[in-house]
């Protein structure tokens, strides 16, 4: 057996002290016994689950809860992170949440969205009393970003959505604060991972005594007795069901996963995570949802601040690529996500690179240009699968001539041709 | 008459469509792309409609093309000698030939096409390369729609 005892736990967004109905309930199973409990706030749950981790520190756990861990392959670079531990570094940071469930979780959402897209989305959903120019009621504009991560069930709600009957989004905001601070609680932490973010599909290693994996109830049948309280019978049912699988030896193929392309393994292993029992990919459609006027005037304000700098040239890639969609939507053809996804991987592993011009070719694909005054150039087609094409011009002032070559290459072979050609993006910048 | 070179004196303009357009109003190297199924890039010769200024050639220009012109799309203009001497060194086969498109259904025709032939095929970086080398030559970035059509 992998694990010696499993705590599920059915998270809650409520924002006041709840018990019962559609509220926090979580079942510890182990073979002594089986505990569950419905605390009436996070932060009493929280506590609670850290105490039972510590408390039985000689037993391995397997620690699931039912909101995403990871958000769709984009989000990350979007924000100047670069993966998973920092976007959940930046939520614990944002999300305030007190004893009574008073939290603020659509501040946090407004707030991200204006950084994300300079208007409504993609986190969309919630009050009246919440709605402003950068948080709606309803879904408008997901900023190019894909709706569903590739673990997603065709049931499952979009972790965007924040609000109404089935939304998961509000628990992952006000899930992932506390997930991080178990994941890297100070006792705990050497002790502890995330599958898949931290394991790759595979079997935790046995050095790790605590595994964090997400978990969707739905994913198995539950029979309720009578009058019994569904949130309740799903986290016992399960325990009782990890633990079987655990006994019969067939858990390891649910750490396995299904079989994924490299470019689907890289965003799950990164970003977007992997809810445990699922086996098979979600196949994403071309993005569907209208696109609201992009902001064609809006216009990045340079400042010595470093990290404002990148954010707002981050906010003015997005504004771009809102607009060549739109212009691609018109002329007929749609951007290849991949190559968008590639871009995004390419400013991440570059933060300080000043803003590129940046175009969409007729095959979908995105190409950013940087130049300087000198003729220097660098012109980059991301062709997706972490590849790319290449044009670098370089002017060699002794020589009084230009070098010039083009090229396909890794997103890292490319950074390599950088250097080799003295090529500093932190200098060049767009015409 | 078809097929000829066009003089390195004259000039002759490219659609852009809005996707290759920077932000800054200037026109992309991909704009200098073959399609996969193309020998030839399409452009058209200013000096075809002698006697009239370039602000009328451009219109008749425009009213001949058989795509839609956008309102953020641009006319990128070279010059037939200063492109082929820049891009000579990498690419010695560059020609600027006279190719009219005769009437075609609801299509009027269109006399002063010309085409860009001799260039790499479109998917390879070599493309790439003689693309941004051609868009370095571009001397005059044109509306591709007047105030009067829109």
């Amino acid at each position: 057996m992998i694990f010696d005892a499993y705590l599920m736990v059915d998270w809650s967004a409520e924002r006041r002290p709840k018990s019962g109905r559609n509220s926090i309930w979580f079942c510890f199973k182990h073979s002594g016994g089986e505990i569950v409990e419905n605390p009436r706030t996070r932060i009493v749950a929280y506590k609670r689950i850290q105490d039972l981790l510590l408390q039985y520190s000689k037993l391995r756990i397997l620690v699931g809860m039912d909101f995403p861990y990871g958000y769709p392959a984009g989000l990350a670079q979007r924000l100047g992170a670069r993966n998973w531990s920092k976007l959940w570094n930046e939520w614990h940071n944002r999300i305030s949440d007190d004893d009574n469930n008073s939290n603020n979780r659509f501040r946090v959402a407004t707030d991200l969205n204006g950084l994300i897209s300079g208007k409504a989305g993609p986190f969309w959903g919630c009050h009246r009393s919440a709605t402003s120019d950068f948080l709606t009621t309803s879904k408008t504009s997901l900023a190019g970003l894909p709706e569903y991560r590739l673990c997603e069930p065709k049931r499952a709600h979009s972790v965007w959505k924040l609000f109404y009957p089935g939304s998961v989004g509000s628990q992952a905001l006000m899930g992932i604060p506390y997930l991080y601070k178990l994941r890297f609680d100070e006792q705990l932490r050497n002790e502890s991972c995330v599958w898949p973010f931290e394991t790759g599909m595979n079997t935790p290693a046995d050095d790790k005594r605590i595994v964090h994996a997400e978990i969707y109830p739905s994913v198995i049948p539950i029979e309720t007795g009578p009058g019994e309280i569904r949130d309740k019978a799903q986290v016992r049912e399960l325990a009782r069901r990890f633990q079987k699988l655990d006994t019969e030896g067939r858990l390891e193929d649910y750490f396995t996963g299904p079989k994924l392309t490299n470019n689907q393994y890289n965003q799950v292993k990164t970003h977007e995570g992997w809810i445990l029992g699922v086996m098979e990919v979600r196949e994403r459609p071309v993005e569907d949802v209208q696109v609201q006027e992009p902001a064609s005037s809006y216009q990045v304000e340079y400042t010595e601040t470093p990290g404002k700098r990148s954010e707002l040239i981050l906010h003015a890639y997005h504004h771009r690529i809102e607009t060549l969609r739109s212009d691609a939507e018109i002329e007929g053809f749609a951007v290849n996500n991949a190559s968008e996804e590639n871009f995004w991987s390419f400013i991440g592993s570059i933060p300080s690179a000043r803003k590129a011009e940046l175009v969409l070719m007729d095959n979908g694909n995105f190409r950013a240009v940087w130049k300087d005054k000198n003729g220097d150039h660098l012109g980059v087609q991301f062709l997706g699968e972490q590849m790319t094409e290449f044009v670098i011009f370089k002017q060699r002032q002794l020589a009084g001539s230009v070098s010039r070559i083009a090229g396909i290459d890794t997103l890292e072979g490319l950074i390599a041709q950088l250097q080799a050609f003295d090529l500093n993006l932190e200098s060049l910048e767009s015409s | 008459m078809t097929g000829t070179d066009l003089p390195d004196d004259d000039n002759v303009v490219r659609y852009a469509k809005p996707t290759t357009v920077r932000e800054d109003g200037s026109v992309d190297g991909s704009a200098f792309r073959l399609r996969p199924s193309d020998k030839g890039l399409s452009v058209n010769w200013l000096q075809y409609f002698q006697g009239l200024d370039k602000s009328q050639q451009l219109d008749m220009i425009r009213q001949s093309y058989r795509l839609t012109m956008r309102p953020n799309g641009r006319l990128a203009e070279l010059n037939i000698g200063s492109t082929r001497h820049h891009v000579h060194a990498r690419l010695k086969t560059l020609r600027f030939i006279h190719a009219p498109l005769a009437a075609e259904g609801e299509y009027q025709p269109d006399a002063s096409h010309a085409e860009i032939r001799g260039l790499p095929p479109g998917d390879t970086p070599e493309a790439a390369l003689i693309g941004d080398m051609i868009a370095e030559c571009i001397q005059t970035i044109h509306p591709a729609i007047t105030r009067q059509q829109t």
